[in-house]
Order: structure tokens, then C-alpha cells, then sequence
């Protein structure tokens, strides 16, 4: 790859600024070359041209005091930064930023875990802190507090609370367990959100909300500021855990699956995240797609059959966990059982009715307890170099609204040619529908259909009112497109808070369709 | 989960000046003494591979054979990989071998990179005539030198020891790369994915 400039600067100017990069982080941590160093800021499950996404640089400073000072040399050249902190967001964009020319910020060396606290059970971490870093510093200390991990360990504990990520625990909801923020805004200044911001405060881990406007969610899918400390509440190993797995027969189940499980979840009798997972999904993880079909287009039901008897799974399997005291779980599993029991064809299974060697069940059982594993990954064997984008459209919990969400994902991605791979996550009152879009990333034409696939079906979600909680950086734009009521409202809030934080718009331009003003409106 | 650094030095000294030849090199069909070169460089590297079935091989029998360090890879629990983490922080400057699933190697190379420079990357699968297809793409060199051992080696333990012993080259940061496309007999096992990385400073 050739190497990019910022855009915007001029070759002499960008040589210049490189130079004062140095001066600050020491020349080893100032990446340059774009054959070498730079791919390893590249998004490997791009559908578009990589060339678009080529960073131009990548600087990784060591504390806040090195990042003000980067900061400070951005803002001299007005040069766009691209903040990651693990750089694992694959599915959403990796660590590549959202155009070419963008100079990488990476917080990977920030990777102190600063408290640790038993008794009030959370612990303070840098962006730089994965699932993996946070569970072996536990482990190491002989703490009986857990992780809770989105399904990739390598992934960071603050970074994925800012991408309102998901994990498999009680605590699963990242953003509700988040409390005391540390953040650096564009001009350098830092600030403690909530009660962080009273010198001396006993409380800046403990109440979320302190004074006055609660901003940490300003923070959160945003490029107003630079997130530099997090507090994160852990759950307390309980006195007990017993995951289970409940298989359904029929593809149709789906419908009665969600509408039994909306009262469960609300009542909380289900209180980690429960997840619904077609069976492509299960099969993913363990087999390829050559290992039972070889013939284009959608599997047919007679493979399918053989692919459920084999890995013993459902057309739909559920995963859930008891939690609590022995006495407590039994009470709570004739509840869930008996409500479950009523879809004909429902079986049940703790652990000991799943093989040793069973990948589906074994990582799942794992991340209930928020024991992290990267397992999932595998979903990339299912067919020759395979890669994926996600489509998580968020619904009621309703089984109408699950199967529309299904059959509308579902009768597209075939047409295109490509597996219905996906789960549904049921939260508090909300369900995640992520569907895996899966391609093969050395084709050239399957990546441009992903891609087409999934702008029609951003479209057709919204047509039908279901918005993304998240998404890949090459769709930022058109989702925030349709987050549009009144006039686009609250898009330009946005856009007025970003014009006031960060004058010069040097963070993340274009992050969630947020640009600065130099960038706006067909400047970018 | 092991990591095996024998004195493979004295043993092949021993190997060779006593005339005796390794059976597995001699499968090879590698010159003693050319080995021995090749193989004392060697020492300069670690073999990361998948502990899975999908190998179709007994890697770890296969890398201690020739007294290769190795380091296994898991994707499925934190001890696994925090080992491979800890091997990848002991092993700086050193040249990397990494075979396994696309996944594992996809994952494992996001853990290498800017540190060590990935010169060569090999997809392998198994055709419907039961033969073995390697696309390759990477530096010229190394490329070169490898693809006459398609052929030669039986299954993926012996590739990872062929990768591992190429472990320099007069290579400049601006190499040629180019892509190769080769046939072979198959290999047991599944699809793999191969990487020889090489640690900042060599290219
Ligand atoms: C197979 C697979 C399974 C997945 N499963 C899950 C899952 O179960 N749950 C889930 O939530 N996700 C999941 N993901 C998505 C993703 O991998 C994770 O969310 C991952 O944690 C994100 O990467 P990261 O933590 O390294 O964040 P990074 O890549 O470091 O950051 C992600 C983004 O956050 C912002 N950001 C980062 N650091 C800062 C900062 N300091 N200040 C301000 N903004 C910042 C930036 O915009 C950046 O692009 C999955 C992906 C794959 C491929």
C-alpha cells in the first residue's frame, strides 16, 4: 500500500508533525510505514476497498500526560485522530478509522488496572485493559469478584462500554455498570464525570450520577472527548451457578420462544442476557459449511436436519443461568422450565447433559460466568476466508417482532446468496438482533453484495421503525441518517456539541455520523 | 500448554558429526549439513500452532522431534491464551511460525503485528482430488525458497519446522510481494492457514 496523507495537510507539514509525534511518545511508538506497521490498523472484514479506511499514521502514547501532548500536536496541524483503545472492534470497522488519511490514536500501552475493589466489588481500569488482562489480574489476586465479557476476551473493558457493548452475566449491560468516568477533551483538559468531580470523593465508583447533568453518556459512541479511566461494577462470584440450554425444534418456534421468555426477563428470573441462537450460529462455531454442504444458496432443511441431529442442537437454542443460593436456583428453574416446557418439542440441559467436547455449550458456559475465550471467532471457519460484519437492529421483545425481524434478515441474505447466521439477546426491556453477516473476504464480488445487503437492510429496518445500536464504520453515516425525527434534531445537537468541545475537529471525525464543521455537508 | 527450548545446537552437532540423520529430516529430503545451517537458525524461532484435531497431525510430536520451541494456541480459554501471550513476550525478536484455523491465525496475527512484520501467508486446502492447494502471498524470497518444500513435506508438523527454519533473509522493507498459487498432495487434517513472521529489524 502507498503510503496517505491527513487530509488536508501537505506532505512538509505532515513530515513536521510526525516529528513532534516523536518528540512526545519516543519514535517506536510513532507507526509509519504502510507496509509493515499500518496494516495492523487495518479492518480485515472490510466489504469496501481497504484503500478507503488506510490510515496514515498511528501514535500510542503511554498516559494522559503523553496524550495531552498529542492532543496538543493534532490540534497545531488540525490532524483528524482515530481513538481505539484494543483495537478489537471487528464486525464494526477493527481499529481502522472511518476515512483514509486519519492518524490512528492508540491507547493499547494505557493498560493499568488502578483499583480493585472487594468489598464494594468494581474495579477502575485504562482503555488499554482487555476482558483477558482484567479476569488474569483477578485471578492472580484471588478476587471473587467476575468479569463480565462480550463474547471476544481480547476486547477492552473501556472501549467496549463506550460502544454500549453486551456481556453474558448479570452485568451484562456494560453502560448501566459503568460508574466514574475520567475523560480527556479535545483542548486537553480532563475531567471526572459524576462524583469524581469533588476533590477527594468516596463515592466516584459507587453512585453514577453526581450533580447536576449526567454526561457519560456523551461519551459513550461519540468523538467528544477521550475516555482515559473507567470505573466497572463486578458482580460477586454467587454462591452458585447452573447454566442451561433449552433446544426447539421448529424454525416458527422462535415466535413462542420470545414471547415466553418477555415475562421471565421483565420479572427477572432470567437476569444475565438471554440469547436465542439460530442454528447456523451453533453450527459455525464447531464445523465448516463444506463439512455438510457444498452446493450454493441456502442449506437445504433435509442437511439442516442432519447438521441438528449430529451437533445436537435446535432449529432455535437458548442459553440462559441460574444464579443464587441451590434452593433459590431449583425454585427458579421449575418457573423457567415449566414456562419453556409449553413449545412442544422443548428439551432441556444442564451442563451434564452436554459432551466435554461440546464448543458451543463449553464457551457459553464460560461466559455466563464471565469467564472470558475467544471461541466465537470460529464462526470465521464456516467457510473459506471468512469475515463479518454485523447487523444489530434493536425491537420490542415480542415474537411478532422477532420473526418479522427474522424473516425480514433472513429472506434478503438468502436471496443474496449468503447463510442466515444470527441470535437474538433479550436485556432489560430490549432484544439485540445480531445477524452475522458472513463473506468471504478474499472475493471481491461477495464483499461488494455484503455490502449492498446490508444497506438495503438498514433501510428496510428502518422502514419497519428498528434502529442499530451500533454499527461498522463504513455505515455510520446512513444509520445516523435514519435516526432523523424532526428534523434530524438530534443529529445536529450533536453536531452543535462537537462544534463547541472540539473546535478544530480533531477526534474522530464522522464516528456515529458525527462530523465537525470543516467536514460537514459533502466537505468530508 | 508447553514451550520446549532444547539445545538443538549440540544436537545436531551431535546429529551430524556422528553421521546419524534425524529420520524426519531425512523424509524431508534436506542435506544434513545445509540442514544444520538452516536449523541452527532455527533456534531463533517459535512454532505457534492450533492444538486442535484439525491438524490432522501431532504438531507437538512433530516440532520436539526437531527440538523447535513451540508454543500451542487456543482460542477457547483464557489460561491458553494468556500462555500464548506470555510465549509472544518471551520470544521478541525472534522469527514466528503460526499454523491453525483461519480463525486462530486471524486472531493470533492481530496479537503480532506492528511487532513482528508477517513476510509470508499461506492458505491451505484440501480440493475435491483429494489434493492440497496453497496459495501463497508474501515476500518474494521466502516465497520462492518455500514453495519447493510443498511437495516434500507430509503434513502440517513438518511445514511448521520448514517455516520456522527460515528465519533470515537479505530482504529490504520494500521487497517484492507477489502471490503463488501451487498444488501439492494432501495433507491430513483441515483448511490451515500458515504465517511466517519475522520480528522488526530483519526487514
Ligand atoms: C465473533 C465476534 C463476536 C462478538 N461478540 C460481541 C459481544 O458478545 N458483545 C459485544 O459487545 N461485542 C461483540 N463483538 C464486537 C466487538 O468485537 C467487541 O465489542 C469488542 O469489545 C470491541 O473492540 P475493542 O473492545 O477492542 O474496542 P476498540 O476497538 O478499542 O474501540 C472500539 C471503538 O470505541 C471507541 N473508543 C475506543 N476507545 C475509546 C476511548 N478511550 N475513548 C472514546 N472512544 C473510544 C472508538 O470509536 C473505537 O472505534 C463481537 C465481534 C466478533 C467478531
Amino acid at each position: 500500500m502507498e503510503s496517505v496523507l491527513p487530509p488536508g495537510i501537505k506532505r512538509e507539514h505532515f513530515a513536521a508533525l510526525l516529528a513532534d509525534l516523536k518528540k512526545v511518545v519516543g519514535r517506536e511508538f510513532v507507526f509509519t510505514d504502510p507496509q509493515w506497521e499500518l496494516p495492523a490498523y487495518n479492518d480485515a472484514y472490510l466489504t469496501t476497498p481497504a484503500e478507503l479506511h488506510q490510515p496514515s499514521a498511528a501514535v500510542a502514547p503511554a498516559n494522559v500526560e503523553e496524550l495531552q501532548r498529542v492532543l496538543e500536536v493534532a490540534r497545531h496541524y488540525k490532524a483528524p485522530l482515530w481513538t481505539i483503545s484494543t483495537g478489537k472492534n471487528f464486525a464494526y470497522g477493527g481499529p481502522a478509522p472511518r476515512k483514509a488519511g486519519y492518524i490512528v490514536l492508540d491507547l493499547k500501552r494505557m493498560n493499568r488496572i488502578l483499583e480493585v475493589n472487594e468489598k464494594h466489588g468494581y474495579a477502575v481500569v485504562e482503555p488499554g485493559v482487555s476482558y483477558m488482562d482484567l479476569y488474569r489480574h483477578l485471578q492472580k489476586i484471588g478476587s471473587k469478584l467476575w468479569v463480565d465479557c462480550a463474547a471476544p476476551g481480547w476486547g477492552g473493558v473501556l472501549p467496549n462500554m463506550t460502544e454500549h457493548g453486551v456481556g453474558y452475566t448479570p452485568y451484562g449491560d456494560h453502560v448501566t455498570m459503568q460508574c466514574g468516568m475520567e475523560v480527556m477533551l479535545a483542548d486537553g483538559t480532563l475531567v471526572q464525570t459524576g462524583m469524581g468531580a469533588l476533590p477527594g470523593s468516596q463515592t466516584n465508583h459507587l453512585y453514577k450520577y453526581g450533580l447536576g447533568p449526567s454526561v457519560d453518556g456523551l461519551f459513550t459512541q461519540s468523538n467528544f472527548g477521550v475516555v482515559t479511566k473507567i470505573g466497572m461494577w463486578l458482580m460477586p462470584e454467587p454462591p452458585g451457578y447452573r447454566p442451561y440450554m433449552i433446544t426447539f425444534e421448529k424454525e416458527s418456534d422462535l415466535h413462542a420462544i420470545t414471547e415466553v421468555l418477555r415475562p421471565l426477563k421483565v420479572n427477572m428470573l432470567i437476569p444475565a442476557v438471554a440469547m436465542t441462537v439460530e442454528m447456523l450460529w451453533e453450527a459455525a462455531v464447531q464445523v465448516t459449511r463444506r463439512d455438510y454442504y457444498t452446493g450454493k444458496g441456502p442449506i437445504p432443511e433435509s442437511v439442516r436436519k442432519k447438521m441438528r441431529s449430529d451437533l445436537k442442537i435446535g432449529a432455535w437454542n437458548f442459553y440462559g443461568a441460574l444464579y443464587g443460593p441451590p434452593p433459590m436456583m431449583d425454585n427458579t428453574w421449575e418457573v423457567v422450565r415449566d414456562a419453556f416446557a409449553s413449545i412442544p418439542g422443548a428439551k432441556f440441559y444442564f451442563d451434564e447433559d452436554r459432551a466435554k467436547d461440546d464448543v458451543a455449550w463449553q464457551y457459553r458456559k464460560k461466559l455466563g460466568a464471565g469467564i472470558p475465550n475467544m471461541t466465537e471467532y470460529n464462526v470465521m471457519n464456516w467457510i473459506p476466508n471468512g469475515a463479518h460484519i454485523d447487523f444489530s437492529p434493536i425491537s420490542p421483545v415480542t415474537g411478532a417482532d422477532a420473526t418479522k425481524q427474522y424473516e425480514l434478515i433472513r429472506d434478503r441474505c438468502n436471496k443474496a446468496g449468503f447463510d442466515y447466521c444470527g441470535e437474538f439477546a433479550v436485556g432489560w426491556r430490549d432484544m439485540h438482533h445480531i445477524f452475522c453477516l458472513t463473506f468471504d473476504r478474499n472475493d471481491v464480488k461477495q464483499k461488494a453484495r455484503a455490502n449492498k445487503l446490508f444497506g438495503e437492510l438498514v433501510d428496510a429496518a428502518a422502514a419497519a421503525g428498528y434502529g442499530e445500536y451500533r454499527t461498522h464504520v463504513d455505515f455510520m453515516d446512513r444509520i445516523a441518517g435514519t435516526y432523523n425525527w424532526n428534523d434530524s434534531a438530534l443529529l445536529r445537537m450533536h453536531e452543535k456539541v462537537k462544534d463547541v468541545v472540539d473546535p478544530s475537529g480533531i477526534l474522530s471525525p464522522g464516528k456515529m455520523g458525527i462530523w465537525p464543521k470543516s467536514m460537514r455537508k459533502g466537505k468530508a | 500448554m508447553s514451550i520446549t527450548l532444547s539445545s538443538r545446537r549440540t544436537f545436531l552437532q551431535a546429529t551430524v558429526s556422528g553421521g546419524a540423520v534425524l529420520p524426519l529430516l531425512t523424509s524431508l529430503g534436506m542435506a544434513t549439513n545445509a540442514v544444520a545451517g538452516g536449523l541452527v537458525e532455527a533456534e531463533g524461532s517459535l512454532c505457534l500452532f492450533e492444538a486442535d484435531a484439525a491438524m490432522g497431525a501431532d504438531m507437538a510430536a512433530g516440532v520436539r522431534q526437531i527440538g523447535l520451541a513451540y508454543q500451542t494456541v487456543t482460542l477457547d480459554d483464557a489460561a491458553g491464551w494468556s500462555a500464548m501471550l506470555d510465549a509472544l513476550t518471551s520470544a521478541r525478536g525472534r522469527s514466528l511460525a503460526v499454523l491453525g484455523r483461519s480463525a486462530t491465525v486471524f486472531a493470533v496475527r492481530s496479537m503480532l503485528e506492528p511487532t513482528w512484520r508477517v513476510v509470508l501467508e499461506g492458505r491451505h486446502s484440501r480440493q475435491a482430488d483429494s489434493g492440497m492447494r496453497h496459495e501463497l502471498s508474501g515476500l518474494d524470497a521466502p516465497m520462492n525458497q518455500l514453495s519447493g518444500w510443498l511437495n516434500r513435506v507430509r503434513d502440517p508438523a513438518q511445514y511448521a519446522v520448514v517455516l520456522a527454519s527460515m528465519t533470515r533473509g537479505e530482504f529490504s522493507a520494500d521487497a517484492e510481494r507477489k502471490t503463488l498459487d501451487l498444488n501439492s498432495h494432501a495433507w491430513p487434517g483441515s483448511d490451515l492457514v500458515s504465517l511466517l513472521a519475522w520480528p522488526k529489524g530483519v526487514v
